[in-house]
């Protein structure tokens, strides 16, 4: 799916669009005031010109609910249950008879699936110093690695990877290596003129914490502090780039700055 | 949109069953069928990848009207058929594989 101007022959991209699509319904579900708000359009497509406003009401091309014109519209397809379906979350249909019961099953399922894993905090039994390294009352110190990027600097989509300690050479292997701290995906189509552009810098983040405690935990790093965070960083942390459309990954390697 | 044309190919294959228990069982599944999601943000069993192997493997074995067949698993991969004119030539070379 990483190479846009194709995506939706990967046969992947349906599975993956109807998670989506779910998260969405869900997402609705918990917030039920937020939806669509107008918007001018920068950017011209086959049939929006720039300067036209978007909104909730607003044609969806090419979607058409008849054979006479009529479009969809954020309105009218706001809702799973006007195309006959739902995601096992969300029954719907019971919701008005008891509405904070629905809010509440939703928001434990959601917890159940995608909430933190039980070894991110520090377990209860922790030692009272070593706890003390990690919180300072009731702060703690985030790390984040920010990325920034040329949109098109590479071929099409890539990744920039961000490990903490060895791991594999071998690019094929980085997804799954165990010092994978995170992977930021940089989106990019694959067009002739695409690197004569305007340059679009784009940016995202790793965070780094989690990592940070695992290491605490196995005692390779003593505290979250920068005076013990920093050193550990410049002699540990790598980034590496791959990019997606190439059979074998490109790689460039460079140590990071701190900002 | 994409799901009224399976579902379209979905009646052809199984009014391509013979007539009788099996064919029935089909015709009602196919009724209910909609596009099963792939949570990639849930955590996967352990030992599992997040990928599920339904995309992973190159042949599935499947019941067809004329009996048990393995065919290339269309989760796996997809052919391009180009007519050279319709696609860049960047991408007329491609097997899309599930990464």
């Amino acid at each position: 799916m990483g190479v846009i101007n194709v995506a939706a022959f990967d046969p992947i991209f349906y599975l993956h669009h109807t998670a989506v699509d779910r998260a969405f319904a869900i997402w609705q579900a918990l917030y039920p005031e937020s939806y669509v708000e107008p918007e001018t359009s920068d950017f011209e497509t086959f049939t929006i010109s720039p300067g036209d406003i978007e909104d909730v009401n607003s044609g969806l091309t090419p979607f058409h609910t008849d054979t006479t014109g009529d479009l969809w519209t954020s309105v009218s397809a706001r809702s799973t249950g006007t195309f006959g379906y739902s995601y096992p979350e969300l029954p719907f249909w019971t919701e008005d008879s008891d509405p904070s019961a629905y809010q509440a099953s939703l928001r434990s399922k959601i917890n159940e699936l995608y909430g933190p894993p039980a070894n991110t905090t520090p377990p209860a039994n922790t030692p009272h110093t070593k706890r003390a390294l990690i919180t300072n009352g009731n702060q703690y110190r985030e790390w984040i690695t920010n990325i920034r990027a040329q949109r098109f600097a590479m071929t099409g989509s890539f990744f920039v990877r961000v490990f903490l300690g060895d791991f594999n050479p071998d690019p094929a292997q980085w997804s799954s290596d165990p010092n994978l701290v995170g992977t930021h995906g940089f989106f990019g189509g694959i067009c002739k003129d695409c690197q004569n552009q305007d340059s679009a810098l784009v940016s995202g983040a790793v965070p780094l914490t989690t990592a940070l405690l695992a290491s605490i935990r196995s005692g390779y790093l003593a505290s979250l502090e920068p005076d013990d965070v920093e050193p550990y960083l410049r002699t540990n942390m790598h980034w590496r780039v791959s990019v997606v459309s190439n059979p074998v990954p490109i790689t460039i390697w460079g140590a990071p700055d701190f900002v | 949109m994409q799901q009224q044309v399976l579902y379209s190919t979905m009646q052809e294959v199984v009014n391509d069953f013979p007539v009788g228990s099996d064919r029935d069982r089909y015709a009602s599944v196919a009724s209910d069928f909609r596009i099963p999601y792939w949570d990639w943000a849930a955590a996967p069993p352990e030992g599992q990848s997040v990928l599920p192997d339904a995309v992973t493997a190159p042949t599935v074995t499947v019941n067809g009207p004329n009996g048990t067949a393995t065919i290339d698993n269309p989760l796996f991969s997809y052919k391009f058929h180009p007519n050279s004119n319709d696609l860049d030539s960047e991408v007329s070379g491609f097997t899309m594989n599930a990464l």
